[in-house]
């Protein structure tokens, strides 16, 4: 990064809601800016659905992905998103946040990249969290139809598994162990007709990175690594000390272009050498970015995990490549 | 701060005077309407910057400009689905549709086109209206002789009006989303901005395609510098002026480099006669350059807020700047030229 001379104006927090055809994307959006008095957000939709949407300001998005190399998936973004994002950054009335509801059918990948990849969109905006609404009662049975699904769920910050009054709860455990193997790292609620706490939802901030130092009743063995058929799974990789950034940074990039179209996110919290500061990496594709997040605290142990979530990962070298970064 | 009209006024002292007001909202453009500056703005408003005459003319944002020909008036499109043609008496609504005003150009004798989503609509000064499915939503609209070109997703469509019965198409191929629009004064090129910070050029004259990469952002903003010899744009942290051979098109040669700084160039325009270009930064600075003996004067120094919008006066005498936090001013540029 450059060092220019610039003010950096405060981001707008964006919030992307997924989910599958009839999930209840929609609903949730409403709940959202219903219980959200006094916040204004700029909606931005794909198309009108037949659920009308209360609120002052929707646009008309028409997901149009545009391959930024020639025919490389994983440098496309949404340019119209580009076009709609610069038009509502000229209104002079500043808004809370963006809500962005894609289609049912839509891959995630590229409206994600557009946050990391548009140089304007990264400069007046910030993607605050991906949530991806679940149907209950169909997910198991649509999954194996749809690949998007479970894309939609692999990239997922928040999931919220809708409709769960609608079936048993012996159904509800095998669908959360269905989730769970897609994506561990998601924050999962159950919820009934989309009735969640807006707090779970918005203004989470920088993609909830903490939540993969956490230490949950799956990882207790420490690394681990999720498959499942469809082939989307995931590895988390941790050292309980520092690595070296001279040869972390070059490995991580070097995994990243070789094995970037399979791997759908990456995200990181690292204790790098001689420096005060955690350093978070994240990814989506072949799109890697790092930042300075802040100074360890006292009471924290420096410590460094990185998780996968992807296809047909490489567990070993992975791996292996990691530890010979580890000090 | 001084009012901006005293500036207007004033220029007797022999260096660039400057005059600075705040609007209610980020700049979007300056356009000028029988010689008088104005500017349109992120609120829906348009602001005579002379006569400090404000028009509400849109619910939302203003997207997009133009100055309608033959009519002593401003077209504009906003946010708000709406097409508005403003005069000096009063202001109007020529289209009303659901998506957004995008991007707005007019032609001779009254004719122009405008934008709203993938909807490309032709206006003759007959008043005739038609309109074409383009292949993505458009961007951007540029006139040219024959009609007018439009930038959208993977290429440009070159759109001719021959009659006002016929419409021809043709497509200009380049993957990509094509952004930014501008076509040379001497009719022979065709530059577009895309979202991988590209610089995209045709030369009309056999469609040659020509690309140069590498800035640092969307080189958005582009102006043409002595006839269509010169194109100057935005998009690095100095001014980058290209030289425009009818041989070589773009990147025959290397560009002429102006006016570094640790801030990117947002704006750029060119006088209309003499050698000198404005540049905007991001950082809120204007600058004044000539591209023959490499001089650069400041014109406003850094205030952290983007230059949005630069324009000089029909004579050549003024220029005047917008920002993104809504500053408004002008410099006189006598003992420039």
């Amino acid at each position: 990064m450059s060092q220019l001379n610039e003010a950096i104006p405060a981001q707008i927090p964006v919030t992307l809601l997924t989910g599958y055809l009839g999930a209840g994307k929609t609903t949730l959006l409403n709940r959202l800016l219903t219980a959200s008095t006094g916040k204004r957000y700029a909606v931005i939709v794909n198309e009108f659905g037949e659920i009308g949407i209360d609120n002052d300001l929707i646009v008309d998005a028409d997901e149009e992905i545009i391959e930024l190399n020639n025919g490389c998936v994983c440098c496309s973004v949404r340019g119209d998103l580009v076009r709609i994002l610069g038009g509502l950054m000229k209104r002079p009335d500043r808004f809370d946040g963006i809500l962005i509801e894609t289609t049912g059918l839509a891959d995630p990948a590229p409206v994600a990249q557009t946050f990391f990849i548009d140089e304007d969109v990264r400069r007046k905006t910030k993607l605050d969290a991906i949530v991806t609404v679940v149907d209950a009662m169909h997910f198991l049975d649509e999954v194996r139809l749809a690949h998007t699904m479970e894309e939609q769920v692999a990239f997922a910050d928040v999931i919220i598994v809708n409709k769960c009054d609608l079936i048993l709860p012996s159904q509800l455990v095998a669908l959360d162990r269905h989730i769970r193997k897609l994506n561990p790292y998601a924050r999962v609620h159950h919820a009934e007709r989309c009735a969640i706490d807006l707090r779970e939802v918005l203004d989470l901030g920088s993609f909830d990175l903490d939540r993969i130092l956490e230490t949950e009743p799956d990882f207790l063995d420490g690394d681990h690594h999720h498959h499942h058929d469809g082939g989307i799974g995931s590895l988390s990789i941790g050292h309980p000390g520092e690595v070296d950034p001279d040869k972390f940074f070059p490995w991580i990039q070097q995994m990243i272009e070789r094995f970037g179209p399979d791997i759908l996110r990456m995200k990181g919290i690292l204790a790098l050498r001689d420096d005060a500061d955690r350093f978070v990496v994240q990814a989506v594709h072949q799109i890697v970015e790092g930042i300075h997040q802040r100074p360890w605290k006292t009471d924290e142990s420096r410590q460094s995990r990185l998780v996968f979530i992807g296809r047909r990962l490489p567990e070993e070298l992975l791996r292996d490549g990691f530890q010979k970064c580890c000090l | 701060m001084l009012p901006l009209k005293s500036s207007f006024e004033d220029g007797s002292s022999g260096r660039a005077s400057i005059g600075e007001r705040k609007l209610s909202a980020c700049v979007t453009s300056i356009e000028l309407l029988d010689g008088e500056p104005v500017a349109t703005l992120g609120d829906g408003r348009i602001v005579f910057l002379g006569q400090r005459r404000t028009v509400e003319a849109h619910a939302g944002a203003i997207l997009c400009a133009a100055p309608a020909t033959e009519e002593s008036g401003l077209l504009s499109g906003g946010d708000d689905g709406r097409l508005r043609l403003t005069r000096q008496d009063g202001t109007e609504t020529l289209f009303q549709g659901s998506k957004w005003i995008d991007a707005v150009a007019s032609r001779r004798a009254g004719a122009y086109a405008f934008a709203h989503g993938r909807v490309l609509t032709i206006v003759e000064a007959t008043g005739a209206r038609r309109s074409l499915q383009m292949m993505g939503s458009v961007h951007a609209i540029v006139a040219t002789e024959l009609g007018c070109a439009v930038a959208h997703r993977d290429g440009v469509t070159l759109v001719g009006a021959v009659e006002d019965a016929i419409l021809t198409e043709e497509f200009l191929p380049s993957v990509g989303g094509h952004v930014a629009i501008s076509a040379s004064p001497d009719g022979r090129f065709l530059v577009t901005a895309a979202l991988d910070s590209s610089l995209n050029c045709w030369r009309l004259s056999d469609r040659a395609p020509s690309k140069m990469g590498g800035y640092s952002a969307k080189p958005n903003s582009m102006a043409w510098a002595d006839g269509g010899k010169w194109l100057a744009t935005s998009g690095e942290t100095r001014l980058i002026v290209w030289p425009m051979s009818a041989r070589g098109g773009l990147g025959g040669k290397a560009p002429v480099m102006l006016a570094p700084s640790r801030s990117l160039v947002s704006t750029v325009a060119c006088h209309p006669s003499a050698d000198l270009i404005a540049a905007g930064y991001r950082d809120g600075s204007v600058v004044l350059a000539r591209r023959k003996v490499r001089i650069v004067r400041p014109v406003r120094g850094p205030t952290n807020d983007e230059i949005t919008a630069l324009r000089f006066d029909a004579e050549g005498e003024r220029l005047i700047y917008g920002s993104a936090g809504g500053a408004v001013g002008s410099a006189h540029l006598r003992n420039m030229l």
